[in-house]
């Protein structure tokens, strides 16, 4: 079955830390003009956020001519394979932190270069905190039944193709569920967005 | 009896869910529900069948996806032709089997699966054509209506209503989607979806899928609060949940059914279901609901124009329309748009709501330009960076038309007059697309000099609007405000009209300024004005929102009229212009003016950057100020950023700051009838395929700080675009990028095809994803890996 969950955008903390990490800063700058940067984005964005998530769960099973089946799809990627090796249970997530956050960073691309970089690390650090967020929940259930998640493994990881990206789509039907969708390049909209294999393993 | 008269006059039941009810009769996860109209029709039917005799007068056809992104006769696929006269065929074969009359078959239209422009790869006319595939096929196969449903987009939502529109004359039902925020995905309140459908002039709207009955309550009330259309409700059944290993919805028919009550009593007349509900659902509601009494949907005539995110209601406040984007006397705006820089709309836009507007006017009219491609698109780019509503502002039917067809949301249409050709090309845009129209008293004989002769004028305009079915409503009427420097009655005149146009319940709108023409200090007497007008009833003016005159008397007439509760707005605005007049704090000791702009620039201090420059000007020539010191201080943090010393988002901001010097120094040269050399031609431009364009516009800004001459494509751009445009304009260098692995191929098409072409040309290329190798493979002159070496390779080729 594939839940759908929602979150207020007040669980899902953004650390300035991050943020100037990904403009591509030194996190320990003490440059007063980078952190007001980064603040007032972090400020004008953060109540914009709409956290949305969907995901299900699939039995994972190894394939006699190497590779595995993921239940949505097949994959010999080695890198996938390998991140995999012990798990007999993954989760399929997508989550986004919604299309205000792209009109952002169109706003800021259109009239101010610096400002764009800024809003579009916001965009990330917020999208990874989301997903931290979630990969948290699951592994508080999974720990339960005694099991171990694996970290997030994305389709353009290693070898794992970006075509898989359409197989996702489909099984999640993210466009009415969450409403994220796929242009013919394999690129999300929104772009604040993430697909992940998340494998469960025995611990 | 017809629907749309059956619609007015009483109930009207639609069927529930398809995909959830096929997925228990064994459709497998992620296989398309719409290919069962070919492989399992009898199943199709069968459901159509079980929800006409629970009650349903509408069923919607197996349709949800058909379109022609999924169902295109290759790979297997079915033709878009093929599913669409199955899904038809199984529908009617249900209403035959049912033997009841007056059942009726929509055409079931659901999102394409694409996020449309600019936030995503699919065109607003893209979008069109492909709708209009499948509802010329639902209406040659000969389904009653068509049912738009699930939109979360406001935009695509038109895009399906337009396609409807001009491919058929079957009534149009339109649903959205509301997430839990009661909003569209995109960002739409109900009131602004109301204001967008009714303007296209759906016959219903409302709310589907989303949510359980009980959370669209708040939404639905809004609907009925704001619609004079009938209101749908086809709500899910709550959530998935997991029952003894099966996959069911929380909310049962019984709890459905009593949700369902509520929601009609709220004043919803077409009620329904969406996923998770089944004939039983619809059966329980049918029972509970159908013997409430029904109540005739009262008519709003609410005066609103919106956006894509808002609705801005004309009520006793009145409200200001932004001036600014207008070429009329601004020289500088005028050289700008013939060179197809688009800065200053972008930058002004932004500015003007700061700056408090509520809606912003929009006319780039100028002999020398293409205003039908221009005006649509400083529109697009206008909603890309601002959510206030919008007037477009063209004298040209043509322009008007592209212009109200590509707008996201419900303009306000800037004009119409009394002349009855005006009226004739006018009046039916509005029409068709939607819009409130600014209407000015004057006709063929001009401007009538008497407040009689202007009445006289508004009357015929109303009436000729009503036989277009433009409602008075949706008129705004400008008496027009006339110079007193040459009749020192003509103020008396306007505002005698504004008086009598407001007891008559009509809105009204002045462009205030003109009242003061050839006196001096003109602020004084246009805030006068401008009280005395609100005083007589007027509900806007097309103002310039910096004027602070304006601005006081704005905040003042409303807390003075009880519309500004606990005066909450004026002391915000009082505060506000109180922290402006405190004096700057510089921080640094005193320097001479050279070595503050230089200073500003590697700092990224746009204001300070600004000002300084303009000081400078008044003692050095420009040559001077930007030799001594812009290039200087671009240099400095250009090499401190490639030594690693300053980090990307501070080259940017030096890079800001030095274009707001540049930006003093073109109105200088500008008012001294000169302009600055450029060194030469650049194309920038993302690749087809590739939505990012931050990366390329970092460059642009960079390059243009050097005196090139950067003509900006965009993003998406195909290669034809890229090739044609270099060679016409003798570009000497174009600029690529790409973000994704997967959209390299299509720079390297782009080049191929610029290096058949246009083989002088030189190619640079970047983006996240490129390398070295990357670059080599796609066959580019130069791989630029950050925005400063694509300045320096441009630089060497100067030499």
């Amino acid at each position: 079955m594939i839940e759908t969950v929602f979150a207020d955008y007040k669980e899902v903390p953004i650390n300035s830390c991050d943020v100037l990490r990904y403009m591509q800063c030194d996190a320990q700058t003490n440059d007063a003009s980078l952190h007001a940067l980064a603040e007032n984005c972090i400020e004008e964005m953060y109540p914009l956020l709409s956290c949305k998530a969907c995901f299900v769960r699939f039995p994972i099973t190894k394939l006699s001519e190497g590779g595995m089946d993921l239940g949505f799809t097949a994959t010999h990627s080695k890198t996938l394979n390998k991140h995999l090796a012990d798990a007999h249970e993954m989760i399929l997530l997508a989550a986004t932190v919604g299309v205000a956050i792209d009109r952002i960073i169109q706003k800021y691309s259109l009239l101010s270069p610096s400002h764009a970089v800024t809003a579009q690390a916001v965009g990330t650090a917020a999208v990874e905190g989301w997903c931290d967020l979630l990969c948290a929940r699951f592994a508080a259930t999974e720990n339960k039944k005694n099991n171990h998640l694996l970290p997030r493994f994305s389709p353009g990881y290693g070898d794992f193709p970006l075509s898989v990206q359409k197989d996702i789509f489909r099984i999640l039907d993210c466009g009415r569920k969450i409403g994220v969708t796929l242009t013919d390049s394999l690129l999300m909209t929104p772009s604040k967005s993430v697909t992940a294999v998340i494998g469960i393993k025995k611990k | 009896m017809q629907l749309l008269e059956k619609l007015h006059k009483g109930r009207l039941f639609f069927d529930g869910g398809y995909g959830t009810s096929l997925q228990a009769r064994g459709l497998a996860p992620g296989e398309l529900p719409e290919l069962w109209n070919i492989t399992h029709p009898d199943e199709i039917t069968k459901l159509h069948l079980a929800y006409l005799e629970a009650g349903s007068d509408i069923i919607t056809t197996n349709t949800f996806g058909a379109n022609l992104l999924k169902f295109n006769g290759k790979d297997g696929m079915p033709t878009l032709e093929a599913v669409v006269a199955a899904a038809v065929r199984c529908a009617k074969e249900a209403v035959n089997l049912c033997g009841k009359k007056d059942k009726f078959i929509a055409l079931d239209i659901g999102p394409s699966g694409k996020l449309l422009k600019p936030l995503g790869d699919l065109a607003f006319l893209d979008a069109v054509a492909l709708f209009t595939e499948t509802i010329k096929l639902g209406a040659q196969y000969g389904v009653d209506l068509i049912l738009i449903e699930t939109m979360n987009d406001s935009y695509e939502t038109k895009a399906a209503v337009l396609a409807a529109k001009e491919n058929t004359d079957l009534p149009i039902f339109v649903t959205n989607a509301y997430d839990e925020s009661g909003k569209l995905m995109t960002g739409a309140t109900p009131e602004a979806m109301v204001a967008l459908l009714e303007g296209l002039k759906v016959d219903a709207l409302g709310i589907n899928c989303s949510l359980g009955p009980e959370s669209m309550l708040p939404v639905v009330e809004t609907l009925v609060a704001k619609s004079s259309t009938p209101v749908i409700v086809n709500p899910n059944a709550g959530l998935p949940v997991m029952r003894d290993g099966r996959t069911v919805f929380e909310v049962m028919p019984e709890a459905f059914a009593k949700a369902m009550e509520k929601i009609a009593c709220a004043g919803a007349t077409i009620l329904g279901g969406c996923c998770g509900t089944t004939p039983e659902h619809i059966r329980a509601m049918h029972n509970q609901v159908k013997n409430l009494p029904f109540n005739e949907i009262t008519a709003k005539n609410l005066t609103v124009a919106s956006s894509y995110t808002q609705a801005l209601y004309l009520n006793e406040k009145p409200i200001l329309i932004g001036e600014r984007i207008n070429p009329t006397g601004k020289p500088l705006f005028k050289a700008a748009l013939r060179e197809k820089n688009y800065d200053y709309v972008l930058q002004e836009a932004v500015a003007q709501q700061e700056a408090g507007a509520h809606m912003l006017d929009v006319n780039v009219g100028l002999p020398e330009i293409d205003e039908c491609a221009v005006l649509p698109h400083c529109v697009s780019l206008m909603q890309a960076v601002t959510d206030l509503p919008l007037q477009i502002d063209t004298a040209d039917p043509v322009a008007m038309e592209a212009a109200l067809r590509i707008y996201n949301g419900k303009p306000f249409i800037n004009s119409v007059n009394g002349k009855q050709e005006v009226m004739d090309s006018v009046f039916p845009l509005a029409a068709k697309y939607g819009g409130v129209v600014i209407a000015l008293t004057l006709d063929e004989s001009g401007i009538p000099e008497t407040a009689d002769g202007r009445m006289a004028i508004a009357e015929k305009i109303v009436e000729t609007a009503t036989s277009y079915g433009i409602l008075p409503h949706n008129l705004i009427f400008d008496p027009l405000a006339m110079t007193i420097s040459s009749d020192s009655s003509s103020a008396l005149v306007t505002l005698e009209c504004i008086r009598r146009l407001h007891a008559m319940g009509l809105k009204t709108s002045l462009g205030v300024s003109n009242v003061s023409f050839g006196l001096p200090s003109r602020e004084t007497v246009n805030a006068a004005f401008f009280t005395m007008a609100m005083q007589s009833g007027l509900s806007a003016a097309i103002m310039n929102p910096h004027t602070k005159g304006m601005l006081d008397a704005y905040y003042s007439f409303c807390a003075l009229s009880n519309l500004d509760p606990q005066c909450a707005t004026y002391i915000v605005y009082a505060t506000e212009q109180k922290d402006d007049k405190v004096p700057a704090q510089t921080k640094t000791e005193p320097a001479s003016d050279e070595h503050t702009l230089r200073r500003a620039i590697i700092k990224g201090l746009k204001d300070e950057a600004s000002l300084t420059a303009k000081k400078l000007l008044a003692v050095h020539n420009v040559m001077t100020v930007i030799n001594d010191c812009i290039i200087p201080a671009l240099n400095t943090i250009g090499t401190d950023f490639e030594q690693k010393k300053a980090f990307l988002p501070q080259l940017l901001m030096s890079a800001e700051a030095a274009k707001s010097a540049f930006d003093v120094i073109k109105a200088q040269l500008a008012s001294s009838g000169n302009t600055r050399a450029k060194k030469y031609k650049i194309i920038v431009a993302t690749v087809e395929g590739d939505i990012h364009d931050i990366g390329k516009n970092i460059v642009k800004t960079l390059l243009e700080n050097y005196d090139y001459h950067v003509l900006d494509l965009g993003k998406d751009v195909p290669p034809e675009a890229v090739v044609e445009t270099a060679k016409k304009e003798s570009a000497t260098l174009v600029g690529l990028s790409a973000l994704m692995t997967t959209t390299v191929p299509s720079m390297a098409k782009t080049i191929e095809l610029l290096k058949k072409e246009y083989p002088t040309c030189k190619v640079m290329v970047g983006g996240a994803v490129l390398t070295q190798e990357y670059a080599d493979m796609a066959g580019a002159d130069y791989y630029a890996k950050d925005a400063m070496e694509a300045v320096r390779y441009a630089e060497s080729l100067n030499d």
